[in-house]
């Protein structure tokens, strides 16, 4: 029997429409993009103006460090994207998972109809989950074979998605949906969505020791 | 761990990793800018050093 296929350890998996957090996420979402956004205009925008800055260069010392400055720019931007994506990952999980942590037997934390429908959210959760994981079971030896286990279905999750060839747009098939509920059910029960809120506060600390 | 403070948590955190990426941008330029700069001065220099050995 697949991973995918048992029963989760910790939850029961039905429906629980009302324990999705759709409005919360909407307006994440929204928020989430904006800062993306934000952050690839400054840097397209930057690197545009070494370039015009190179290309009236006639010195060629100049020129060649301009050229270095711009890719310093890219790199940079590349890092605080990656920053901004942990994030979002981390975010995603906190407000999917929050309100079922803490209890003896979670709900699934967001319903399979609902992923269903929102295929781009449940392959943000689910790879946020599964990042979650791995950084997990790296420090919490004790539960690193539970994690170990969400971490694959997490994964076969992901593949049955990426194989089941749902558009960006379109739907996920209920029994695609299904498993992912499930992923995230067993997720909610080890904590992940803390998990989530942490790496925020772990980047604010680190943030503001910068400033 | 509310909804509330989850996404109040990651919109300060996601303003300061905005703002300092902005702020590095800049940082980034601007020394750009004093590098033209100083090129450009370092050739005003040699032109007036070389019009001053040849006596003019």
């Amino acid at each position: 029997m697949s991973s995918l296929e048992r029963t989760p350890e910790t939850a029961e998996l039905r429906p629980s429409e009302e324990a999705l957090p759709s409005e919360s996420f909407e307006s994440f979402e929204q928020a989430a993009g904006a800062a993306e956004l934000a952050l690839v205009a400054k840097g397209l925008s930057t690197e545009n103006e070494l370039m015009k800055l190179a290309t009236k260069q006639d010195n060629g010392d100049t020129f060649a460090a301009l050229m270095q400055e711009i890719r310093e720019a890219r790199e940079e931007s590349r890092r605080f994207r990656e920053d901004l994506a942990r994030l979002r990952s981390g975010t995603a999980l906190g407000l999917a998972l929050q309100a079922q942590e803490g209890r003896a037997i979670a709900p699934s934390p967001i319903s399979a109809e609902a992923l269903s429908e929102h295929p781009e959210r449940a392959r943000t959760l689910l790879e946020s989950v599964e990042a979650s994981a791995r950084e997990r079971e790296d420090h919490i030896p004790e539960a690193a074979p539970r994690l170990r286990t969400l971490r694959e279905e997490t994964s076969e999750a992901l593949m049955r998605i990426q194989e089941s060839g749902d558009s960006r747009y379109g739907t996920l098939s209920m029994k695609v949906a299904e498993i992912a509920a499930r992923a995230l059910a067993n997720a909610a029960g080890l904590g992940l969505g803390v998990a989530g809120y942490d790496i925020l506060k772990e980047v604010t600390k680190a943030y503001r020791a910068k400033a | 761990m509310t909804a509330d403070e989850v996404r109040n948590a990651y919109d300060e955190a996601s303003a300061l990793v905005v703002a300092e990426h902005a702020a590095r941008m800049d940082a980034l330029l601007e020394r750009a800018r004093m590098r033209v700069q100083g090129t450009k001065d370092q050739a005003r220099i040699d032109e007036v050093r070389e019009r001053l050995a040849k006596g003019l």
